[in-house]
């Protein structure tokens, strides 16, 4: 306080004291008296000295004893008791105070409030409460109590009153003091001096003027109530108010005016009413309040829950629009959906009641969008429809326009409703917004899920119209489209290669040639990304070439490019919707062009590398039989040399003869006719497929020497070949002879003599082969030979018998390797027993560049070691057949090899002879394999381009995906890891497939070289059981129990460790992935007297008996679901069983399906040096 | 940081590589062929050469070749990042100088230790 206390102020102050003081002098003048001691004293004029006061009290002891020390006493006044103290204020004055002692203020006063009080409180209406409230306070002293309730401007809205008769309580509403009068009261430091505590104290003939006082309580006067009785009255106000210090109704009531101030008790007691009538009043405000609220929030957690489970877009809306419909009583909804891609709003909800409302102007509907506000509207009466108050709500969806919500009503909407609305719609819109990025979502995942499949599809499918087919058929339910078109890049135009649509077949083979410029294959070939064009039927100036075009609403191109090339084009076509594709599409349609275009060009490099396995495979087919042919030519004719020289049978001879060439001819029938020396007619000596035998002298033909066909031969010396009878002029008919159609026969000629004729008939036209006559005229010789051996045998005998048996040997030998040498194309060499080369023919001279005379005579040993690194392994063998003759056969064994002469490529088949079980030495044949090699060499330089140009892309599908992986690009989402994961391995399986195909072109080109070293197969094959297979028991969590049995003490084999090792690791593989969890793989060596063997046995699915045939088949891979879960190349066990035989050993599997199968494999043991030697 | 040299001319492999060496935060130049690769190499002191063998122009090992004729450059290591994975292909790439042989397709991961191991001779 910087003002000071005046003397003005402090008498002020002690004339307002609610105590009465009395300032007396010493000698016991009255000095002052305040107001409230005129009125405590009641005495009509203020006495002058304190001894009248003292005897008014009846205190005997006089004035004196007052002053003379400071007292306090109880005095008795004519009106009450009161308190007096007395005390000295310095030397010159005394303070007497009066007041009322509270100990006055009676029991039965303060029981009485209480009890009202009570009852107050234990009343539950709101209106009794107050009434009570009213009432009780009357009692309390005061004539009228009237309390109203007001609101925010202080306006009253309801009224309590006691005291009044029930005229004047309607009066009281109608007479009410403006507000604005109160606010001064309260407000305008001009009444401040009227205020007591919360309390105005407006006594009668107050500057606050009395007519608004009479407003407040009507004025006796003016009702007319006995105006004689009327006195002005004291007016007493509470401001009524709530926690918040806002002023919510107001208390007024009078007594008649007394000229006293209130009481400090009484203003306590009337303060005490207030504060309670304040908080009754509060709380049923805030009960109100909360109600109402609580209403909201049940609106609002209704609609929320109804909304939260709703992921179908259309369900929500729906909902949404019946939430607020229901939440406002609105008659109608509609939502209206805005539409990006068309720009147009599109009506995607209503109310049942809304159907034949008219629908809001887009233009209203957007400029509630752009100005993110709703608008509310009255709706004239038009016609049949009824005024209408309208809402339009707008709805954002993760801050993007999404629509609108149009609701109506009669009644006009309030601030409330429009705030409940708004918080409802948000709480709706953030449903929606999960709905949609749900649906988002869900057709993302659903696209990346189909694209993922159809990935897979495509890895699988090499076959290229099958590819073209699936990429389309897949594109339109993919992309959901009406149809998609395959363009195929063929030199400078581009091709209809498949299709799925309408008017597929008819775009099949149609072609866009390069310089039709506006052609939208050739458009999107030259931009090389994927392109759009959404309302296609207005662009004229776009050339289609597609089945339809008039349908086609909409277009999406994709080039199809590698390596910068574009391959083709795929365009997908929509008929219904005119702006069918967006941005979007464009990024997911570039996704799955590069997947298509990757699995076009890796099916073309397939079928390439396909075509020419097939082609291999036929050479390889045809070489072999070839080859067959070949050796069976030799072994046939080695059969007839060796039978033939061995007899001197003439009869046996022949007909043994006919059979055995007849092995190779297969002729129906077939005869040797010989010359009768003595008249020259021919005779039947031998016959095969007659139903008589011969007889030893024959049977005559009837023909001469220089007749039929028989004596053409003799007389021209040549070998016939008669592919039709019917057509050859030299042919007689004879009806012995009538079912005869081909012929094959040799004249036999000895000694530059011919002495008969061998023929071979057929009953089938064109049974005959050129290589079958080679044969014949082959084995004549031997024929030929044996019939002269036996007539000189005959002849020797007969001259000197006993003489001519070395000779006749010595002569069998040579005329039966002559015969031999003159036969055979390819280069002969033969050996002796002790591998001294005894007969060299022209064609191995010139294979190996030698004169005949250096090789006679020279060891094969010698010559062997000059070409071949392997001769020494050569020698070992021919040395195992010499000294094992009688263990050999009946399938002679034989050695190949293949050597590198002057530029040529020669392969050498070596066999022994055998004649009985007597080694005769060795029969080698060369043949110049230059050019096939060279084809080898070709073969193996376009697998290595082919297996580049696989990896190359490969490289970039893995390391992309590796790189996203390795988080390059930024963290990912489970679903992207896990995309990216099946590229990945999808890429890995196309790198196993590419090293499986080089590994089994290798083996089979004979690129793949063998590095053998002594290997101990125990400890290796424990390391990779170990390391390998408990390696993917462990990391594929496959429990499968392995058992071992690796005997330490077996003999180390001649192997190549790292080929065993890719051997084994296959089987193991294979057993792993085709037993089920809870089986068993058993590994175990057993030892041989020249070989190893190691058997993989595991308790598997097991092999069919069909099957079994053809697991080492490249390719196959059984048609059975279990075989085809694990995924697989089909070239392993090619592989393997290339591998084991290179290796010089065995593959043996034996299998039951259901029970499991055994794969089993021989390794050479290490040979000794010692034993070499 | 180190500084590598890539030769590469498929376009895809040459930026897997730029992004992976670049992730794994070396500092790195790259060529479409081997002739560019040769003339590049003695201009910025290069700490290692990464090359593929068929490329357009000169050969990844001819490029080699070249590289390790000229004494400027002598002594950077070349490593070959190949799809030629036949065991005469692989020999050529060590004959003509290469510090090693990685085989297409590569795990980055298994790039980067080579490069490290290489490096850390």
């Amino acid at each position: 306080m910087n003002q000071e206390l005046t003397p003005a102020i402090a008498w002020n102050i002690l004339e307002n004291l609610q105590e009465g003081v009395i300032l007396a002098a010493p000698d016991g003048k009255i000095l002052f008296t305040n107001q409230a001691a005129h009125q405590m004293l009641h005495l009509d004029t203020c006495p002058s000295h304190l001894a009248t006061l003292t005897a008014v009290w009846g205190l005997e002891e006089g004035w004196q004893k007052l002053l003379a020390a400071p007292a306090n006493v109880v005095i008795q006044t004519a009106v009450s008791p009161y308190h007096l103290t007395t005390r000295p204020l310095g030397s010159t004055a005394w303070q007497l105070c009066l007041s009322q002692p509270a100990s006055i203020q009676t029991e039965a006063v303060a029981t009485n409030q209480l009890a009202i009080l009570t009852q107050i409180s234990q009343e539950s209406d709101f209106d009794k409460k107050l009434q009570l409230l009213v009432d009780g306070l009357q009692t309390t002293g005061w004539r009228r109590v009237v309390l109203t309730l007001r609101d925010g401007t202080f306006n009253a809205t309801k009224i309590f009153a006691a005291g009044f008769t029930d005229e004047e309580r309607q009066n009281i509403q109608k007479n009410m003091l403006p507000a604005t009068q109160w606010r001064q009261l309260f407000e305008n430091s001009a009444y401040q001096h009227l205020r007591r505590g919360s309390c105005y104290f407006v006594p009668a003939g107050s500057d606050w003027p009395l007519d608004m006082v009479n407003t407040i309580l009507p004025d006796d006067q003016a009702t007319g109530q006995d105006p004689d009785a009327w006195q002005p009255h004291d007016l007493l106000c509470v401001p009524l108010t709530n926690r918040q210090q806002q002023r919510i109704g107001l208390i007024g009531l009078d007594r008649p005016h007394n000229g006293r101030r209130p009481t400090v008790e009484t203003l306590q007691t009337v303060e005490l009413y207030a504060q309670f009538a304040g908080s009754i009043i509060e709380n049923v405000q805030l009960l109100e309040e909360t109600t109402r609220r609580s209403q909201e929030f049940e609106l609002l957690s209704n609609v929320s829950n109804k909304l939260s489970g709703m992921l179908e877009t259309n369900e929500l809306l729906h909902a949404m629009g019946e939430q607020a419909q229901r939440a406002v009583a609105a008659e109608r909804f509609m939502i209206f959906a805005w539409e990006t891609t068309r720009q147009q709003f599109k009506l995607v909800a209503r109310s049942a009641s809304a159907q034949t409302a008219v629908y809001p102007a887009p233009h209203q509907l957007q400029l509630v969008l752009r100005q993110r506000r709703p608008i509310r509207q009255t709706l004239a009466a038009t016609g049949e429809q009824t005024a209408v108050t309208q809402v339009l709500f707008p709805i954002f969806v993760a801050g993007e326009p999404y629509g609108v919500i149009e609701l109506a009503r009669p009644q006009t909407l309030s601030d409330r409703e429009m705030g409940l609305l708004t918080a409802l719609i948000n709480q709706a819109s953030a449903n929606l917004e999960t709905a949609v990025v749900f649906a988002e979502v869900y057709e993302r995942e659903a696209f990346y899920n189909a694209l993922g499949s159809v990935n897979l599809a495509l890895s699988y499918t090499l076959d290229l119209d099958k590819l073209l087919n699936l990429i389309c058929r897949e594109s339109v339910q993919i992309f959901k489209v009406d149809g998609a078109y395959i363009w195929l890049r063929e030199g400078t135009r581009f091709v209809g290669g498949a299709a799925n649509g309408l008017g597929a077949e008819t775009f099949i083979e149609t072609a866009v040639d390069s310089n039709d410029i506006q052609a939208f294959v050739n458009v999107l070939a030259g931009a090389k990304f994927p392109t759009y064009i959404n309302n296609v039927t207005q662009r004229g100036d776009i050339h289609l070439r597609l089945p339809h075009r008039q349908q086609i609403q909409a277009v999406l191109g994709i080039p199809l490019e590698r390596e910068g090339n574009i391959i083709g084009v795929l365009t997908f076509v929509d008929h219904a919707n005119p702006n069918r594709f967006s941005d979007k599409d464009v990024s997911e349609a570039a996704v799955f062009g590069v997947q298509a275009a990757i699995a076009l060009q890796n099916a073309t490099l397939f079928a390439e590398l396909r075509r020419f396995n097939e082609e291999l495979d036929l050479r390889v087919a045809e070489r072999t039989r070839e080859l067959h042919d070949e050796s069976n030519r030799v072994k046939i004719l080695l059969r007839i040399t060796t039978e033939l020289s061995t007899s001197l049978d003439q009869t046996r001879v022949l007909n043994r003869a006919l059979l055995l060439v007849n092995e190779v001819v297969q002729a129906t029938q077939a005869v040797i006719l010989l010359i009768d020396p003595v008249d020259g007619e021919l005779v039947f000596r031998a016959t095969m497929g007659t139903t008589q035998p011969t007889p030893p002298e024959g049977i005559r033909s009837g023909l001469m020497y220089n007749e039929g066909l028989a004596g053409w031969m003799i007389q021209n010396r040549e070998a016939v070949l008669v592919h039709n009878t019917d057509e050859d002029p030299r042919w007689v008919y004879r009806p012995t002879s009538s079912e005869h159609r081909s012929v094959l026969a040799v004249p036999l000629v000895t000694n530059d003599e011919v002495i008969g004729v061998m023929m071979f008939f057929h009953t089938n036209p064109h049974a005959f082969t050129l290589q079958q006559l080679d044969l014949l005229k082959a084995a004549a010789h031997q024929v030929a030979n044996a019939i002269n051996n036996a007539n000189l045998y005959l002849l020797i005998r007969e001259q000197a018998e006993g003489l001519g048996g070395m000779i006749q040997l010595e002569k069998i030998e040579t005329s039966k390797n002559q015969a031999i040498l003159q036969s055979i194309a390819d280069g002969v060499l033969v050996g002796d027993a002790r591998n001294r080369i005894t007969l060299a023919n022209d064609p191995v001279c010139r294979i190996l560049g030698f004169e005949r005379e250096q090789l006679l005579d020279k060891s094969i040993n010698e010559l062997l070691g000059l070409y071949s690194a392997s001769g020494r392994s050569w020698l070992s063998t021919i040395d195992n057949w010499a000294r094992n003759a009688d263990r050999l056969g009946p399938e002679l064994p034989f050695l190949s090899d293949q050597l590198e002469i002057e530029n040529k490529s020669v392969s050498i088949l070596l066999s022994p002879v055998l004649v009985g079980n007597q080694f005769f030495g060795t029969v080698s044949i060369f043949r110049d394999i230059t050019h096939e090699v060279e084809l080898d060499n070709l073969k193996s330089e376009f697998v290595s381009n082919v297996s580049h140009e696989l990896r190359t892309p490969m490289t970039s599908i893995k390391g992309y995906a590796d790189l996203m992986l390795m988080g390059a690009t930024g963290p990912l989402e489970e679903a992207q890891m896990r995309y990216l994961e099946i590229i990945k391995n999808n890429a890995q399986r196309l790198q196993n497939l590419v090293g499986d195909l080089l590994n089994i072109s290798h083996i089979e080109t004979g690129q793949t070289k063998l590095d053998k070293r002594p290997l101990n197969l125990a400890k290796l094959v424990s390391e990779i059981v170990d390391n390998h297979l408990q390696g993917r028991i462990r990391h594929e969590q496959k429990p499968i129990a392995v058992y071992t049995d690796l005997p330490s003490d077996l003999p180390l084999v001649n192997a190549d460790q790292y080929r065993v090792t890719q051997i084994l690791t296959n089987l193991l593989d294979n057993a792993f992935n085709y037993t089920p969890a809870g089986g068993q793989i058993r590994v175990s060596l057993r030892g041989g007297e020249q070989f190893v063997n190691l058997a993989v046995q595991d308790s598997g699915i097991g092999i069919t008996k069909e099957n079994l045939a053809k697991i080492f088949d490249r390719f196959f891979r059984a048609d059975d679901e279990d075989v085809q879960r694990v995924s697989g190349t089909g070239l392993g066990l090619a592989i393997v069983q290339g591998l084991v035989e290179m290796h010089g050993g065995t593959l043996a599997v034996e299998s039951t399906p259901g029970l499991g199968s055994t794969f089993s494999f021989n390794l050479p043991i290490v040979v000794e040096e010692s034993e070499l030697a | 940081m180190s500084k590598i040299l890539i030769a590469e001319d498929d376009r895809d492999i040459r930026e897997l590589i730029l992004l992976t060496l670049k992730f794994h935060g070396f500092e790195v130049v790259s060529a479409e062929d081997g002739e560019t690769a040769v003339k590049l190499a003695p201009t910025d002191n290069f700490d290692l050469i990464l090359m593929d063998v068929r490329m357009p122009k000169m050969t990844g090992y001819e490029a080699c070749r070249k590289i390790k004729a000229q004494n400027k450059t002598k002594d950077i290591p070349v490593i070959f990042l190949s799809a030629k994975g036949q065991e005469a292909e692989i020999e050529t790439g060590y004959e003509v100088g290469a510090a090693d042989y990685i085989l297409k397709p590569f795990a980055p991961q298994a790039l980067v230790d080579t490069i490290t191991h290489v490096l850390s001779r």
